[in-house]
Parts: structure tokens; sequence; C-alpha cells
């Protein structure tokens, strides 16, 4: 009766031929025909059936907490542009399958306007978009989503558990997404992706739900800002843009493109400014997570395409894997981690893009950790870089951009010297990584990559001989007294101070630390240092220091974590300990460093393990230059629930107080161990079977003779 | 196969064990194998040469010691005399200190292996005695450090300058020296002396009274230059 009554007075409303606000008696508004239509505080729901209508949405508050339906429902192939005035808020049923906005199968929604819209999905559903199921469905049946263009305005979404940003939610494909304006926040929810598609699938049967037969359709960004990113399984505050760090585990989903299990089949940025991040095996843009199964993984199914051009300006970034899964989580553009393929991946025009990835993936290409399909390390199928494109690509693995991509088109006068990272050490080192924080007129989204996770920042930019020291001018001491005379060179011939000019005054300076992930630097005089920590030195004096790791218990990236050592409480900081009194392991090697009195000198000699640093810029990167080695430990017979400690590092430390996430992240064998080490040690490896001791072996920690530019060694148990 | 038995036994078993290896020490010493089993006190015509077994300590020391027991005692080859415990000793410093594994060629083990079993020696007799809670800085020149490494391995090829612990700016060796500081304890449970070689067999454990095994080594022993040195090296 409510529903007759309602179409009744709507169609009243629309022979009128004016825009006007119409409610039924729960102040649901339901437009049935075509015309232009006023929305504002008073309406608690509205459904918009068959029709082609434009809905000024002026402060509008709609929620259907306890409701169970989505308080906007564009159905039944209607053709809808909100224009969006004021600011409005819509909330979907966190208890039941919906969303803030729906948009149906065969509907067209549009948004424009100058107005707010700060959108919140409900369980299983993307804040725009579709909603989903818990349980995989057929393919016919994963067609739920209509397609979604925003024009302009600011429009905040939310996913809802297990929904997209804006896309779609948990088992759906995603459609067509188009951003032609606007300033766009988007974030996806327990492995959903920010804009695309929400969680796919974690494994079904190939051919019925496996991973990569899901996917996020097409997404078009031609302008705009755009913010997107996968957030954590935890609650986070949807209203505080500072406060969303998709730094957060079990993401497992792109910022824009796939959810955790899907494809990312057709991703195009032509301008604009977009900002992606994914998390935890998901890619910054393109594919989501994917399965360390063949059973569960399509590998025809499961596409990365991503073409970026014009003059967009895109930052994406792959955040951490989970702490066992270092070695490789997500591309920051391309696939997720556990899949087959890099996909291909276009870079063309006067585009700006930034790609960091904080794991041992490449920015660009595919994630490394092996294929479910045949074990081999995948690689992109296609990667094409065009020469006026401005590419910054940082990444902790060897390579920034997948140099093992089967196609790759990329001007060679881009690439430096080195064979070991493929843009090279004498590209332009830019900045420190460790803060990513993006700035928007509605707020800013900060992404704390671990301090110590980045190995290089490196530019690819036309490749310059670089200065030789007689030609770089020399700048003024900050003391005054440096002549500038002398060309010193990256090694001292002798031990201790090393003043290599007549000046008399001795000038000191700050000397910055980086260190691989789980490090630290131990100097001759006892003092350890952390990555990000500073220490004063003196300038043109060489000091020795060893390379050490720390013992993973006493890391903890919240600063919470007690630490129970010899009687004594106090707080785990989040880089870890270590002690010469046992914890962590040192190493043998000896390293040099010096800081200049010149402002352009810097080298790293290898054969003398000596950095010579420049005034003005001295930092210590321990991240490159083969001061570590890191093992990864696999099992012959297959890694599922088999696990690798390590004396001292990584190791079940027996605490009772095991009560924290991090606490039992730290203080377990984990699977698909991937360490950091110092040269030189020797460390106690024990292998377990769910947790069951069942061997142990102990391994000299040193580069690979054969293969000396490896910077990783796969140490393989025999179970 | 072998079988392996502690070598502390009864007086009853030690005089049954004379007997048998006098019936059967004909054979064994063509196959140059060796039947723990079968230890004796004085037994200087036997090819085992064993001598005693020592009593094992059962009070710890301060600091870092090795608690040895067994066949402890040297042995000739040839006329030249092999300390039985130094040898158990490095081929625990082998095997658990620096994880070289089984080898059967020295100069195939990695050189920064080499270099710093080398250049730690030069320092310590005993790695074990290495201090674990102070951290040491030590320079060595090339010949330093083969010296040493043919007193244990006798010639070695190896291009120590290879090493990681090399410095070619300065053209030293450098270490901070391992912290390896640990007890060792110990069993020799054989002393298998033939013609051209001597193989210690020896059980390490984790604990002084011995019930937990931390592995177990068997080092050969050839002589170079009528100097005793290691051959090879098998663990577990």
């Amino acid at each position: 009766m409510k529903k007759v009554l309602s179409i009744v007075l709507a169609l009243l409303i629309i022979l009128s031929a004016s825009a006007v606000s119409a409610f039924a008696e729960d102040n649901t508004v339901e437009i049935t025909e075509d015309g232009t239509y006023n929305v504002g505080a008073d309406c608690s729901r509205l459904v918009i059936k068959g029709a082609k209508a434009t809905v000024n949405l002026t402060d509008a508050s709609m929620s259907s907490e306890g409701l169970g339906y989505s308080p906007v429902l564009v159905t039944d192939k209607s053709d809808v542009t909100f224009v969006l005035n004021g600011t409005s808020e819509i909330v979907g049923d966190a208890q039941k399958e919906s969303c803030g906005i729906q948009v149906d199968f065969g509907c067209d929604v549009t948004f424009e306007g100058k107005g707010t819209l700060n959108v919140t999905g409900g369980k299983f559903g993307a804040a725009i978009g579709s909603f989903g199921t818990g349980t995989n469905i057929s393919e016919d049946q994963r067609v739920k989503v209509g397609t979604i263009t925003i024009n302009s305005g600011t429009i905040n979404a939310y996913a809802g558990a297990r929904g997209s940003g804006i896309g779609s939610g948990y088992h759906v494909n995603g459609n067509k997404i188009t951003i032609n304006g606007g300033l766009i926040h988007a974030y996806g929810k327990e492995c959903g992706a920010g804009i695309g598609s929400g969680y796919g699938t974690s494994g079904g049967a190939v051919g019925v739900a496996a991973v990569g037969e899901y996917d996020s359709g097409k997404i078009v960004i031609n302008g705009g800002e755009v913010y997107a990113a996968a957030a954590s399984n935890a609650d986070f505050n949807t209203r505080n843009y500072a406060d969303i760090n998709a730094n957060d585990p079990c993401s497992f989903a792109a910022g824009i493109g796939g959810g955790y299990g899907s494809s990312a089949s057709d991703i195009q940025i032509n301008g604009g400014k977009v900002v992606a991040i994914g998390s935890t095996g998901g890619a910054g843009i393109g594919g989501g997570r994917g399965t360390s199964k063949a059973a569960n993984y399509n590998k025809d199914a499961y596409k990365v395409n991503v073409k970026i051009g014009g003059n967009a300006d895109v930052t994406a970034i792959a955040g951490t894997a989970r702490s066992n899964e270092a070695n490789s989580g997500g591309a920051a553009i391309g696939s997720g981690r556990g899949t087959h393929t890099g996909g291909s991946i276009e870079i063309k025009g006067n585009a700006k893009v930034y790609a960091l990835s904080a794991t041992g993936a490449p920015a660009i290409g595919a994630s490394k950790q092996k294929s479910p399909v045949d074990g081999a390390i995948p690689k992109a199928e296609s990667i094409v870089v065009g020469d006026n494109v401005n590419l910054y690509a940082v990444s902790k693995a060897e390579y920034a951009v997948d140099k093992d991509a089967e196609t790759l088109s990329i001007n060679p006068k881009y690439f430096g010297s080195s064979d070991k990272y493929f843009f090279g050490e004498s590209s332009v080192a830019i900045a420190d990584c460790n803060d990513v924080t993006v700035e928007s007129p509605e707020g800013r989204m900060t992404y704390v990559a671990p301090a110590d996770s980045v190995s290089l920042w490196s530019r690819i930019e036309e490749f310059k001989e670089p200065a030789n020291d007689d030609s770089g001018e020399v700048q003024p001491a900050a003391g005054g007294n440096d002549n500038g005379s002398g060309n010193e060179q990256g090694s001292g011939d002798n031990t201790g101070s090393d003043n290599d000019d007549d000046d008399a005054t001795v000038t000191k300076t700050s000397l910055g630390i980086v260190t691989p992930l789980a490090m630290a630097v131990r100097f001759e005089d006892g003092s350890v240092y952390y990555s990000g920590d500073t220490l004063e030195i003196e300038l043109g004096k060489e000091y020795k220091f060893q390379m050490c790791c720390v013992d993973w218990s006493t890391r903890d990236d919240n600063n919470e974590k007690k630490i129970h050592k010899e009687g004594e409480v106090f707080t785990s900081p989040q880089h870890g300990i270590y002690s010469d009194d046992g914890l962590g392991l040192r190493g043998t090697v000896v390293y040099t460093v010096k800081v200049s009195k010149k402002y352009d000198e810097r080298s790293y000699d290898e054969a003398a393990k000596s950095f010579v640093l420049p005034k003005g810029d001295a930092v210590l990167r321990t991240d490159v230059n083969k001061c570590f080695m890191a093992y990864r430990f696999t099992f012959r017979s297959g890694d599922y629930n088999k696990q690798t400690g390590i004396d001292k590092v990584v190791y079940d430390t027996g605490r009772e107080h095991v009560n924290t996430l991090e606490d039992f992240r730290y203080n377990k064998p984990l699977e698909f161990l991937s360490v950091n080490l110092p040269l030189g040690s020797t460390i106690k490896a024990i292998a377990y079977d769910n947790y069951e001791k069942i061997g142990d072996a102990d391994v000299f920690v040193r580069i690979d003779e054969e293969n000396p530019d490896r910077s990783y060694t796969t140490y393989v148990w025999d179970y | 196969m072998k079988k392996y038995r502690n070598s502390k036994k009864s007086a009853v078993l030690r005089g049954v064990s004379l007997v048998a290896v006098i019936a059967t020490m004909i054979g064994f010493t063509s196959c140059g194998g060796v039947d723990p089993n079968v230890k004796q006190k004085e037994n200087n015509t036997s090819s085992y040469q064993v001598v005693t077994t020592a009593p094992a300590s059962d009070v710890e020391k301060e600091g870092f010691n090795a608690y040895g027991d067994g066949l402890t005692d040297p042995v000739k080859l040839k006329g030249v005399t092999v300390k039985v415990s130094d040898f158990a000793i490095r081929s625990f410093e082998l095997a658990f200190l620096l994880g070289s594994g089984s080898f059967k060629n020295v100069e195939k083990l990695p050189v920064d292996m080499l270099t710093q079993y080398g250049f730690s020696h030069l320092s310590y007799k005993n790695l074990y005695e290495i201090p674990k809670d102070e951290v040491l800085y030590r320079e060595a020149d090339e010949d330093q450090i083969q010296k040493e490494l043919k007193k244990h391995f006798g010639s070695v090829k190896v291009d120590l300058k290879k090493s990681s612990l090399y410095n070619k700016g300065k053209k030293k060796f450098e270490i901070w020296l391992p912290n390896y500081g640990t007890n060792v304890y110990y069993r020799v449970d054989a002393a298998d002396v033939s013609k051209n070689k001597v193989e210690i067999i020896t059980t390490f454990y984790n604990e002084l009274k011995k019930s937990s095994k931390l592995g177990r080594t068997t080092l050969t022993v050839k002589l170079d230059n009528k100097k005793p040195v290691i051959a090879e090296l098998k663990v577990g």
C-alpha cells in the first residue's frame, strides 16, 4: 500500500514539471518516472526504479542501520545523475548485506556538483556500487553492479566489510567506473579494493570461483583527484583521513583494481591526480592478492592490464606484506602476491608516476612470490614505458621495474651503470620515502612505510655521466673553514682519523642511518643505531661499523609491546633491538663510513667496504651495497604449515604473555621466512612442521660466490 | 652400517672387548673400520691405538670451557701424535660455530668461511673461547691467515682476497671477531686409526650431563708434511 502511495505521489510531482521533494509515510522517496528531483534531509530512503532522473542531493542524511537495505537504491535500468549540494551522509546497514548507494546492474549513475557526499557501505557492500554474498557464487550471478561515473564533487566512500569503496561487494565482479573530475577518497575494507572490486575469493575451484575469476571491471580515470586505498580488517576512523593507514595487515586488495583474489583486467588512467595504496599482497594499482595453491588459481582468468597516459599524476604504493611474506607482496603497479603473471603495464604520454613497493616485489611488474601454477617466479607479460614519462620507481626488490618481463620496452638511455639495480646506482636518489604523505584539500592520507623497508629511490631520467670530483663545485663548509682543496676518494688508506685536507678545525655533522628491515649498525664504540636514527660524527673522520640483525621478538609496530628480559619490563621499539649481550646477531665484516667535507662526494667502494658521503646529505644507506644477505627459507616437499625459526632472531621465546598479534607474529617461527642477516654470522635455523621441530641446521651467512650480485639466498629444507 | 656406543664401559666389558679386538683385529686393520664397542685401555699394538677413557667433568667452571670425555688422549698416525681432543674441538668449530656442513675438500668451503676460520684462529687457539659479549676488531695480512690455515688444513689453494673480510683499499684483512663464546660438551666415541688417516668420531651435547645431543661429527685427519691436518668432515 505504501509502495503504491509513493508511486502515485511521485507521479504527481513529476507531472508538475518541477523539481520537488516527495516522501512516503516512512520518508522513502521512490522515483519511477524520468525527471528532476530534490532530495534533502527529510528523506530516509531513496529508491529509483526504471527512471532517467536527476537528483539534487542536498544535505541528505540517510542510514539503514538495523533496517537491512541500502538507503539509496538505483535499480531497474535507471539512469541517474546525482547533483551534490551541501554535505550528505549515507550509511548502509553494517549487519545486513547492503550498500550506501546501491547501483544495480543495468543502471547508470553519475555524480556531479559542488557538494560533498560521505557514503559508507553495509555488510559485504561497497559504499557506492553493489553488495555481495558470503559464499562463492556462479559467474552469471556475480554481475550485480551498474556503471558509475563521477564528474565533480567531493566523495568520500568507505566500504562496508569486504566491499570496495566504489565498485563491487563481496564475491561480485566490478563493471565500469569512470572518473572525470572531483575529489574522491575511496577505501575498501577487509579485502576490498579502494576502487574496483570487493573481496573476490581466497580460493574456490577453477572454473567455479578460483582466484582470478573475479574481476574489477573497467576503471577509467580521466581527471580529478583520486585517493584510493585498501584498508584494514580492523575498524578505522572513517572520518579522519590522517588516521587511515593502509599499512595494516590482511587487506589483501589493491588500492585501485582487484580485491582479494580478483583480476584487474582493464584500468586506464588518462589524467588527473591519483594516489592508490594496496596492502598485504595487493597491488597499489592492479590485481588483488592471489593464492599459493594451483587448484585455487585460474591462470587463464587472472589478468592485469594497466594503462597510464596523458598528463596523469599517479602515485601507486604496495604496502607491506604480512611479516612472513616480506620477500614479496604486491607490486605497486601490476599483480598481487600469489599470482602467475604481472600482466601488461603501459605508461605513456607525459604521465608522472611514482611507484613504491615496500616489499621484495618490483614497483612495476609482477609480484615475485613463486607462481601457484608452476612454482616459477612470475613475470610481467609486457611493460612499456614511453620516453616522455617521468617515472620514479622504488622497491625493496633487486629491480624497481620487472626486468624479466616477457616484453620490456623502455628507452635504454634511462639505464644506469649498475647491473644490480635496474635503474642504476648512478640514478638520482631523490628522497627518503619512509613517510609518504599525500595532501589533499579535504584532508590527507598518510602511508608510513616501515622505516627500513625501502632500499632505493631511483629515478628514471636521462642518464648522465657522473660528474668527476674535479668538476664538482665545492660549497663553503658550514663551519666556514673548508678550503675545498684535495680530492677525496672513496676509501681511506688508514684506519682511524682520516683528515685529508689542511683544515685544522674539526667540524661535526649529522649522519643519518638507513638499514635493511630488522637490522642495525653497531659502531666501534659500541653504540647501536637503527633506521631513522642520526648521530653526530666528525667530518673527514673514518668510522668503523658492523651490521647486526635484531631479535624479532623485540619488534613492535605499535611501540606498545612489553618486553620481559632478565626481570626487567620495557617497551619495545618498532625497529626491535640488537644488543651485544644476546639479542640478535652481529656480523664480522668491517665497514667504514666517512662524511666528506665536500658536498658532491658520494661513493661506496665495495672492495674496501667503505662509504664516503657528502656533507649536507650524509645518509648511510646500508640497505643497499651488499651489507647484508636476505635468506629465504622454503621446504622441498612444500611449505604448507611448515615454519622456520632462527635462534636469537625469529624464535619461540616461550613467553607466557603472548596476547597480541604482534607477540604472535614476532615470537613464532614463520612460514616462508625471509630474514635479513649480517654477513659472517652463523645462524641456528630450525625447521618446524606445524610448529613441531623437525630439524635444524647451522648456516654461515655469506655472499654467494657464484652469484655475487644476488642479494638473497634461498635455503631449502630437505623436508 | 656402523653403530657407535658410549665409550664408558665397565671393566668387565672392556675385558671381553679386549678378547674380541684381538680376535678381529686383522679384519678391521684391512678395511679401516672400527667397532667402537671395542675400546681398550692399553693396547699399543692395536690399530686403534686408543689409550684411555677420560673421566667426564661434573662441575662447570667459570668462563668458556670444553668438557670432553671418551677417547681424548693422543693417538699415533705413522708415528705422529694426533691430539684427539684438539681435533674434536676443531670439528665442533667447523660444524657448529661456522656451519660448514660436511666437506671432503677444504678448498670447496666458501672463501668467507675459510678466511674467517683462519683469521679467528690467529687470535684464539679455541674459537669457543672468543668472548661472547665483547666486540673485538682485528687486522691481519694474507700470509698470516694462510699460515694459520696451513696449520689446520695443510696447503690450501684458495684466493683469500675474494673474502668479504679483505679490504682492498688497505690491503689488509679486517674482522670483528665473531662472538663464538660457548661451552663445548663432547664425547669422543672413537678414533679410528688406519694406514693413512685417523677418523675421530665425536658426539656433541647441549649440556654438561650430556643428555641432549647437539650433533655428531666424523673428522678425518691426515698427515701433511708429517703434520696432522684436517682433511674431511662429516656432520650428522
